[in-house]
């Protein structure tokens, strides 16, 4: 530090060059410890951080508190079912609550149950499906719930325009106050998804919203009810930020005795996931609902996080274009040729971290649809080449992969290009924002192979009917439906007895591999991430349902 | 002066009609359709008829030519109604209002930062030339130039956050809520925000009163024998500060574009966070009239620098 | 903005100059610092040469079977998701930083420099339409501008660069338009305009050799700048195809790792941080030995 003005600048430039690097270098340097020593496991962690690791199970539900969570969105519309999505219901299931509601029980054996009716009966025959309805149920206004305001619901589920099977609606009956009939023009055993599956909000309190105009889609309830919900279930609306929280609290009078056990809920909205795992590891959230992938699991479980899987998950698969006449995958050759590229039990190894479960076929093991005893593509490279020599692409084939651009599909997308190029296949990548990837996959369809997912409902052919049929709930724009496809479709709908389904849905199943339509990949477990106090199966019943109300934590 | 800043005034607004035509023809460049990726999202059009899609094309005025919808754009615009948003069911104008007092609120509190900062570090720097503070505020200034921001931000929330525990890692509250608790939470973003800022205006001043320094008058100011306070304030600050002053602006692109990743990382409803996911879902009204604004601001923050960089140096000839 | 009161005060005291290069080298080297930031460069410049050479692995190939290592000898700096050797994809991502940086700077200063030479030439209308267009993209922040445009043309590197080149095109027509305001108006040009030199050649022969050691300043600074916006456009997913090794990728994807395997974004992080730094160091050298009047203005 030796300087004297400006005689020495000069040597002054030096030494300040010398420090300057010096202290650079230096802070890179702590930097670098100071990460790298946060990155190894401690001991010594802040006892905020520290879960609970006793789990009282023998205690019974304990009443009280208020569940702090982390999701990834809001609802764009929270009750004119005429521009809801499957995001949307799902945000709104603290509050709405449905005629028929599906169900698992402890062996795991999944169907439909009666939730708020009393019973319900489908009949074939008499193309009829009635429900009884329960007593005493009330809206979070105060209005009860009868078979007159079930009746509004259903007619403004045809009013709005676009539910399946509208037009199969002769007539809804409501013979006493308790008792709704529909009268279809022919019979579909996808009813209770379909009709059963029927949110129910106040008839009462959109009418008193909407205006002069009271019909079931008046301009003006559409605008009151994008941010307004009035239903039955066990959780009030207290507050909607967009895009930054929604606010539950307990609806006092709620029909089930005793429920729901937690006096509110608070979800933050955040995107960004390493922003939401820190949250949870500092203690701020108890619940982090929505978000995390397989990485977060992983590391979560060894921190000492409760990591509940469910069955089902998200299957995810590569579906080419069989639209476009001319499009390579029309070939069945190049479609095998797929198959047998990649190794699909090694990249669900490494992409989830042992949680993927691979998938030979369409449905999983335990569901409807799998077929013991179906021949499948195995990994064999060498094949692969051999159909797209035997297909014109000795040279290799180009391939556009459309991918959503997320880290989970971006790392899947990037393991996909990796095996195809290595047989035979020459694949670009086009990685879509989030808009051009569902835009494309549901409205103007995709160019050449896209990564998307496909639904798990409550069993396997209402799964087939919702994706792959000829008159899917989803539809893949791209994804053709032969004529001998629509002729099974249609057939299928008809049968009513179970087992006559489960063969059904076996011959679609094994229809769809064979032709080898799609190429499925591996299933991505549904989990919830969250403090071991927590005790929920919200997952349990797929994703069409969530018991918030039987939702507790022990104190804390 | 006067007819100088009314003839200013007047390009500034034939800029930002080339700012409106620039954004409503490049938002039809994107590939994709609003109302299907919105529908997409949704539910997926299975059973949604072509009528129905007509229906809102026809309510969103998106059956029209290009030329009315611009048109239908603007008029609104200057009337104060920016239309509807497609995504989010909801007037723009409304959606524009929840956010932009968040934005303006970080951008505020990291403007008035990043200049004293910058300010205050350029000046020590240049007066201790060469010495260990000299070398620190230069190497931060180096250091706030080539760090990506979100990356920090993820640091920061990783070590203050979590670590420490000394700053929320995440979350927003308005000042007219809860004063303590929006200070509290803004330490973090606000840090991340004005980094860059800082470093430019700390370079800036730095070099700037190292030039003024060397002049005659205030060499002459030393010889006299005046005291370092007043040879630094009378002098030095005024004169050096002037270039400083023009650069103030470049800082507000900078921090605007630094909101984009801060309100993702921080999740802050902010109109970054708002656009992005507009972009995405190609929702035209809202990115439209959101850049506007945006551009609105730095334009006229930019008029009133150049304006005030006249005033405080009378060298400058009004031409 | 316009910036013809403002930015002509600092530039109109730059002279046309046509050897300096003594001065220059002087100035330039007497700053050691510069010296390290130009190393910092030249080794930059080499590992892309010799990528093939240096790597020890290759960088795009998947091998799952080696997913997520923590540092080794056999991969000294571990290795990603798809089992790819970190420090190999670091040497690769030198090519892909100096692609982007150079491709946009190329591509936005060749018509940026244009256009600021022909409105501040031909003055008049064409200098009241280019400049206004260039004021108005200059009211939009650089990122969202790129933001939009990537999202216009879909992800990967070509992408990128095109739409980190109309997002810094403005800048460089606006200095090179003050420029070119300043230089022509020195005798030197006057003189050839008197003895009937076209246009043309006034402009590309005698303005834009004069204008060219400021906007070289200007580029070099940009280039770090550039190489930031690169790993702000993958973060918010409309950046380089995560297959090609790009530093700005690596990082957004890494920042998943942050606690397990901190060193899949802190090795790229420190890379551009590195080079950035370098970059402003080279370019402030540049300003200073080429005319430390420029301070402030670029």
């Amino acid at each position: 530090m030796i300087q004297t003005g400006i005689v020495n600048s000069h040597k002054g430039e030096s030494i300040k060059m010398k420090k300057l690097l010096l202290v650079f270098l230096s802070i890179m340097m702590i930097g670098v410890m100071i990460l790298v020593s946060c990155g190894e496991p401690e001991e010594t962690t802040q006892p905020t951080t520290q879960p609970t690791t006793q789990p009282t199970t023998t205690a019974g539900p304990v009443s009280g508190g208020i569940l702090r969570g982390v999701i990834t969105g809001g609802p764009l519309m929270m009750s004119y079912r005429g521009q809801m999505g499957p995001g949307d219901h799902s945000y709104m299931f603290p509050a709405v609550e449905y005629l028929v509601e599906p169900y698992v029980d402890e062996q795991g054996n999944r169907g439909w149950i009666p939730f708020l009716c009393e019973s319900y009966a489908i009949d074939p025959v008499g193309k009829t499906f009635t429900y009884n309805l329960r007593d005493g149920i009330k809206f979070h206004d105060g209005s009860i719930l009868d078979a007159e305001v079930v009746k509004w619901n259903i007619q403004q589920q045809i009013d709005s325009g676009w539910w399946q099977d509208a037009d199969k609606v002769v007539s809804i009956d409501t013979p006493d106050n308790s008792t709704v009939v529909i009268h279809f023009t022919e019979y579909s055993n996808q009813y209770e998804f379909n009709w059963g599956w029927t949110a129910i909000w106040s008839k009462a309190a959109w009418e008193a919203n909407a205006g002069a105009d009271k019909s079931t889609t008046s301009e003006q309830g559409i605008a009151w009810a994008v941010d307004h919900v009035v239903g039955t279930g066990p959780f009030k609306l207290k507050e909607y930020k967009r895009d930054v929280s929604i606010t539950w609290e307990k609806f006092d009078d709620y029909w089930q005795e005793g429920k729901p056990y937690l006096d509110g809920m608070e979800f933050q909205i955040i995107t960004e996931s390493t922003t939401a795992s820190s949250l949870l590891q500092a203690g701020d959230i108890d619940m982090w609902n929505q978000g995390h992938s397989a990485q977060d699991w992983k590391e979560l479980e060894e921190k000492g996080f409760l990591i509940k899987g469910y069955w089902p998950g998200l299957p995810m698969a590569l579906w080419g274009n069989t639209m476009d006449p001319e499009s390579k995958w029309q070939d069945i050759r190049v479609r095998e040729a797929l198959e047998y590229a990649l190794d699909k039990e090694t990249m669900a190894q490494a992409l989830g971290l042992g949680y993927y479960v691979a998938s030979a076929q369409i449905a999983p093991s335990t569901e409807w649809g799998y077929i013991s005893n179906l021949p499948t593509r195995g990994y064999d490279p060498e094949k692969a080449r051999d159909l797209l020599a035997q297909a014109g692409y000795e040279d290799g084939c180009p391939v556009t992969l459309l991918v959503q651009a997320v880290p989970a599909s971006i790392d899947a997308g990037e393991s996909i290009k990796g095996y195809m190029d290595a047989a035979g296949f020459n694949v670009t990548l086009d990685l879509a924002d989030t808009g051009r990837f569902f835009g494309s996959v549901f409205g103007t369809g995709w160019d050449d192979l896209v990564m998307m997912f496909y639904g798990m409902d409550v069993n396997y052919l209402a799964t087939y009917m919702s994706w792959f049929s000829s008159d899917p709930k989803s539809n893949l724009a791209s994804f053709a439906r032969p004529p001998e496809q629509v002729a099974m479709d249609k057939e299928a709908v008809l049968i009513a007895d179970t087992q006559g389904q489960i063969e059904m849905t076996e011959r679609l199943c094994r229809y769809l591999y064979e032709e080898a339509r799609l190429c499925p990949l591996w299933w991505v477990p549904s989990k919830t991430v969250s403090y071991k106090y927590v005790h929920h199966e919200i997952l349990r019943h797929g994703f069409i349902r969530v018991d918030w109300e039987n939702v507790w934590m022990d104190p804390h | 002066m006067t007819a100088y800043i009314i003839r200013r005034l007047i390009i500034a607004v034939v800029i930002l009609i080339i700012v409106t035509l620039i954004v409503f023809f490049v938002m039809q460049l994107l590939p994709g359709d609003p109302l299907v990726i919105f529908l997409g999202q949704q539910a997926g059009t299975g059973s949604m008829s072509q009528e129905q899609l007509e229906q809102l094309y026809i309510r969103y005025g998106l059956d029209k030519p290009l030329i009315v919808q611009y048109w239908n754009w603007i008029s609104g615009v200057v009337k104060g109604n920016m239309g509807e948003s497609i995504y989010y069911h909801e007037n723009v104008g409304k959606l524009l209002l929840e956010r932009f007092p968040v934005t303006l609120d970080l951008g505020i509190k990291s403007f008035i930062i990043y200049n004293i900062l910058g300010i205050v570090m350029g000046m020590v720097a240049a007066l201790r030339r060469g010495k260990w503070l000299d070398t620190f505020a230069t190497l931060l200034s180096y250091i706030g130039v080539s760090i990506p921001v979100f990356w920090l931000g993820l640091l920061l929330i990783y070590l203050f956050g979590l670590r420490l525990d000394w700053f929320p890692i995440a979350g927003y509250t308005l000042p007219t809520e809860d004063l303590w608790k929006n200070l509290h939470q803004s330490v973090l973003p606000v840090f991340c925000l004005s980094l860059m800022g800082w470093a430019v205006i700390a370079r800036q001043t730095r070099s700037s009163v190292l030039e003024v320094m060397s002049q005659d008058y205030v060499r002459t100011a030393w010889s006299k024998g005046l005291t370092e306070r007043k040879v630094i304030m009378r002098h030095i600050l005024k004169n050096s500060l002037i270039p400083v002053i023009t650069i103030m602006g470049i800082g507000l692109g900078l921090m605007f574009g630094g909101q984009v990743f801060i309100e993702q990382v921080f999740a802050i409803p902010g109109v970054g966070r708002l656009l992005v996911g507009s972009i995405f879902a190609q929702d035209y009204q809202v990115v439209q009239s959101a850049t506007l604004v945006i551009a609105t601001i730095v334009i006229l923050i930019n008029l009133i620098v150049d304006i005030s960089y006249g005033w405080l140096d009378p060298r400058i000839r009004y031409g | 903005m316009t910036v013809k009161e403002t930015d002509t005060k600092i530039i109109n005291e730059v002279t046309p100059r046509t050897s300096e290069w003594k001065r220059f080298q002087r100035v330039f080297f007497q700053r050691k610092v510069v010296l390290f930031g130009l190393i910092i460069l030249i080794i930059l410049v080499l590992t892309a040469i010799f990528a093939p050479l240096l790597a020890p692995y290759n960088p795009f190939q998947i091998n799952l079977k080696e997913s997520l290592q923590q540092p080794s000898w056999t991969h000294l700096l571990g290795t990603d998701l798809q089992g790819r050797d970190t420090l190999s994809r670091l040497i690769y991502g030198s090519r892909t930083a100096l692609m982007v940086g150079f491709g946009s700077v190329l591509m936005a200063g060749i018509v940026g420099v244009s256009l600021g030479l022909i409105a501040g030439y031909v003055g008049g209308i064409t200098n009241m339409i280019i400049m206004r267009i260039m004021d108005a993209l200059m009211g939009f922040p650089m990122i969202l501008l790129a933001l939009v445009i990537a999202a216009v043309l879909g992800s990967g590197i070509h992408n990128v660069i095109i739409a980190l080149s109309v997002a810094t095109l403005p800048g460089y027509a606006r200095v090179m338009h003050g420029l070119t305001l300043t230089i022509r108006e020195n005798d030197y040009i006057l003189a050839q305009e008197g003895m009937g030199a076209s246009g043309i050649r006034t402009m590309f022969w005698h303005i834009l050799p004069n204008g060219l050691p400021p906007m070289i300043v200007l580029i070099t600074l940009q280039l770090g700048a550039l190489i930031l916006a690169e790993a702000g456009l993958s973060f918010l997913g409309v950046g380089i195809d995560p297959t090609d090794a790009a530093w700005g990728a690596m990082v957004a994807d890494g920042r998943r790792y942050l606690l397990t395997y901190p060193w899949l974004s802190l090795a790229p992080g420190f890379a551009i941080m590195l080079v950035v730094f370098a970059f402003n160091l080279v370019g402030d050298g540049l300003r200073d030995a080429l005319d430390p009047r420029l301070r402030g203005l670029l």
